[in-house]
């Protein structure tokens, strides 16, 4: 018999087990959807975050959540937002394609900078915000911040340099490798000019020629040594012509040389500013000393701009392609989920409008009750076609309270394009320790404005302060006991400052911005500091220019007398070889007039060769006269008998 | 420790006498689909509807899930390339959003590589896997089956009372 295809006695279990999967629900589906808003949010903000509870409201497709928390990504014993409760209504249509569309967002109880009862667990290293938090801590690292405490006078004698280290000394080593290859080259190029062997083949001729006149030769004679000389001042002419070549070039070299000279005396000043370096010896300058007070607590401000706009940029990405996302966490592979947006369909993410009232108490808080509006948060901005807004003004609070603002914009509908104000008035804003030196600011009621806008890859951000009450705190446990005597004089112009105004700006291509700082401390600091430490810089400075120059000035020294001996011996084998070639041509030339033969010309014009001194009529373009050394003499090729080549 | 008696015993009775080989072959290849896919998806429940409303062979899909739950693991970097060229294929790219965009349909999570690349190559080896189990059930009948059936452990299974249960699910 054939057996039937359906069973349905089947039905019983199946029925089973879908109602345990309802009894699985009842009992267990806000906890698992709490575990994975937990997991998804820690994920997508790259910082913990934690729901005390979540209740499904099947009814109104919505859900309650309790207890918020998300910790600051910067500073993990706080928490960046906190909320005692949410309610979150979805969309029920966005809900079957498995889409988040939030029609409303209420906010209970939300604290900004709460602390946390434990610290936060560090994001997942691999992840993207874990990874984007590291890139912005990296791109922090390229703003040079000054430091502002000076050596001890005893730090001075401990400065070791290490003359591998210098600019100076491999500078010197470079040029002195030149020299050597100009000595070889000019040596060469000298022994290839025969004109030891014309000078003789000449001093042959006119001994033969001596005392004969056209008469003792017969007229076939007289023709043959006409040519014979003619031929021979042919030769003078060609050697001639080669040694002046070669004076040439080695004037050229010559000239090089000299300039490695000066460049390595340049390379001695950029000695001295490492050396300086390595003391450590402030700059009094006001924009340095405004980054070295005020340098971190600014960039501590655009950092964290930076950081969230770059999760919005990752998140909130234009255009509809396709988006890969890393799958959900599973004992197998997680895989890659894929989103294909779909125009005029719903967004898979998208919080239409969202709106929380809160109070803030606490002595970091701003007091007061406040108002936060978001719309057309999504992660399909081509989709909603509205950027994202995001406001946040205070309501209510007790009489002279604080004013406070806040307006972003996320425009990523095109190339994204982002910026985020807030202004914050007559609030006692939290104290920072100043970097490097035992000094706490309370910058006690203070009005705090922050403006920051990343257009393409191009950021412009400005952050400023103003405290008319500030306090100046020594915190001895970083200054470790008694100060120095720069603290001293820091904490007395601290104690009478009237007020502080602190202007931090950014500016450029997001990679390599500009960073500016300037504030009325900076100012009085570096004129009473350059008045007070003047004097000790002075010798600090000198100390290290001294210890540069105890090393550098032994190179350069050995420098100038290798050159000064090179151009000695060039000019006296280049004047030599050339006075004998015209002496002996002149000596021709007579033989030529007394065989009768006119018309030869016995005026020769010397050619002009820069950079050889000596020579008739030439300029010196490179080398004062005082610079040629006596004549050292040793070591060189030809130099025995004083004719070049022989 | 029932559960593992109870999928003992269907495994037994599937391989001794319940059903035939097709119908426990046609088993083994659908819950083959829970070993090589990831599990909590909704393709698994339609599968499991299916094992048991169809006239098939629920230890036969005991056993494939038994047989292919390594398997998946280790073929996993394999559907997740496979899910990958596929979902980002682009003459594919207008299918898969208008499937993105159909209610209930994203819920099977088709758009998660491994899923996506698992179920392809199950529903590819789908026949593949049906003539080997049909093979290998009908070999085993033949050669070790017959000897087992006389066995203690055997009288044992067929003996306890949560066969009983598994009644209501052999094939007819």
């Amino acid at each position: 018999m054939k057996p039937r295809v359906a069973r349905w006695r089947g039905i019983i279990p199946l029925l089973l087990l879908l109602l345990g999967l309802a009894v699985g629900y009842l009992l267990f589906a806000d906890r698992i959807l709490r575990d994975t808003v937990e997991e998804t949010a820690t994920k997508v903000l790259g910082t913990q975050v934690d729901v005390g509870s979540l209740r499904i409201l099947e009814g109104e497709t919505a859900i309650e959540l309790t207890g918020l928390e998300v910790a600051d990504p910067f500073d993990r014993s706080r928490n960046a937002l906190s909320a005692a409760a949410l309610r979150v209504v979805f969309e029920p249509r966005a809900l079957l394609e498995k889409k988040v569309v939030i029609t409303e967002l209420l906010v209970a109880g939300a604290g900004v900078g709460t602390a946390r009862s434990r610290p936060a667990q560090p994001a997942d290293p691999g992840g993207f915000a874990a990874r984007t938090l590291g890139q912005v801590r990296a791109w922090r690292e390229q703003f040079d911040i000054p430091a502002l405490l000076l050596p001890r006078v005893d730090t001075l004698r401990q400065l070791a340099l290490d003359p591998a280290q210098l600019a100076t000394v491999q500078a010197a080593r470079a040029l002195g490798a030149r020299a050597d290859s100009l000595r070889d080259a000019l040596e060469a190029g000298v022994r290839a000019v025969p004109v030891a062997a014309t000078l003789d083949s000449a001093r042959v001729l006119l001994a033969r020629l001596r005392g004969q006149t056209p008469a003792s030769l017969g007229l076939a004679g007289t023709q043959q040594a006409v040519a014979d000389v003619r031929r021979l001042i042919g030769r003078v002419d060609t050697v001639r012509a080669h040694v002046e070549g070669l004076g040439r070039a080695a004037a050229t070299g010559l000239a090089d040389l000299e300039a490695g000279v000066r460049a390595v005396d340049a390379a001695r000043l950029q000695d001295i500013e490492f050396a300086r370096g390595l003391l450590r010896l402030p700059s009094f300058d006001a924009p340095d000393l405004g980054k070295a007070v005020f340098g971190d607590v600014s960039i501590d401000r655009f950092q964290r701009a930076l950081y969230w706009f770059a999760l919005a940029r990752e998140y909130l990405p234009p255009g509809l392609d396709p988006r890969r996302r890393p799958g959900p966490k599973r004992l197998r592979l997680d895989g890659t989920d894929v989103g294909f947006p779909l125009a005029q369909a719903f967004p898979a993410f998208h919080v239409a409008v969202g709106q929380a009232r809160f109070s803030l108490t606490g002595a970091d808080a701003i007091e007061g009750n406040y108002l936060l509006r978001l719309s057309d948060l999504t992660t399909e901005p081509a989709l909603v076609g509205q950027p994202v807004r995001v406001s946040a003004e205070r309501l209510s609070g007790p009489p002279g309270a604080p004013t406070f603002a806040l307006g972003a914009v996320l425009d990523h509908r095109g190339p994204p394009r982002d910026s985020v104000a807030v202004a914050v008035g007559g609030v006692r804003l939290p104290g920072f320790g100043l970097p490097q030196v035992p000094f706490r600011i309370e910058p006690g009621r203070s009005d705090s404005r922050l403006f920051f806008r990343l257009a393409g890859n191009d950021v412009r951000a400005r952050w400023s302060l103003r405290a008319g009450d500030v306090r100046t705190l020594y915190d001895s446990a970083r200054g470790g006991g008694a100060a120095g005597p720069v603290e001293a004089l820091l904490g007395r112009i601290l104690a009478t400052l009237p007020g502080l105004e602190v202007e931090a700006s950014l500016e450029g291509p997001v990679a390599r911005p500009v960073f500016r700082v300037s504030s009325n401390l900076d100012r009085v600091l570096s004129d009473r500091l350059r008045a007070a430490m003047g004097e000790e810089l002075a010798r600090a400075e000198a100390f290290a220019r001294a210890k540069v120059d105890s090393v550098a000035r032994a190179q350069l020294a050995g420098l100038r007398v290798r050159a000064d001996s090179l151009r000695a011996e060039g000019t006296r084998r280049y004047d030599e070889a050339r006075g004998r070639l015209e002496a002996e041509r002149a000596k021709l030339n007579e033989q030529l007039v007394r065989l009768g033969a006119q018309g030869l010309g016995d005026v020769f014009q010397l050619p002009r060769l820069p950079g050889i001194p000596g020579m008739p009529g030439q300029g010196r373009d490179t080398v004062a006269p005082d610079s040629v050394p006596p004549d050292s003499g040793s070591g060189e090729q030809g130099a025995g008998n004083g004719t070049p080549g022989e | 420790m029932l559960t593992l008696l109870k999928l003992l015993q269907s495994l037994f009775k599937t391989l001794h006498s319940e059903g035939t080989p097709a119908q426990v072959a046609t088993g083994v290849a659908l819950g083959a689909a829970w070993g090589l896919t990831p599990l909590l998806n909704l393709h698994n429940l339609g599968i499991a509807a299916a094992v048991m409303v169809f006239n098939v062979s629920v230890g036969g899909a005991m056993l494939g899930w038994l047989l292919f739950t390594p398997v998946g693991f280790l073929l996993d970097p394999l559907f997740d390339l496979v899910g990958r060229r596929l979902l980002l294929a682009s003459g594919l790219e207008d299918l898969w959003t208008r499937l993105y965009n159909v209610p209930v349909l994203p819920w099977t999570n088709f758009n998660n590589s491994v899923v996506l690349g698992s179920v392809v190559l199950w529903v590819a080896g789908l026949v593949p896997i049906w003539l080997l189990a049909r093979w290998g059930v009908r070999r085993y009948r033949e050669t070790w089956g017959a000897r087992l059936e006389g066995t203690p452990l055997m009288q044992a299974l067929k003996a306890s009372k949560a066969y009983n249960w598994y009644r209501l699910l052999r094939p007819e």
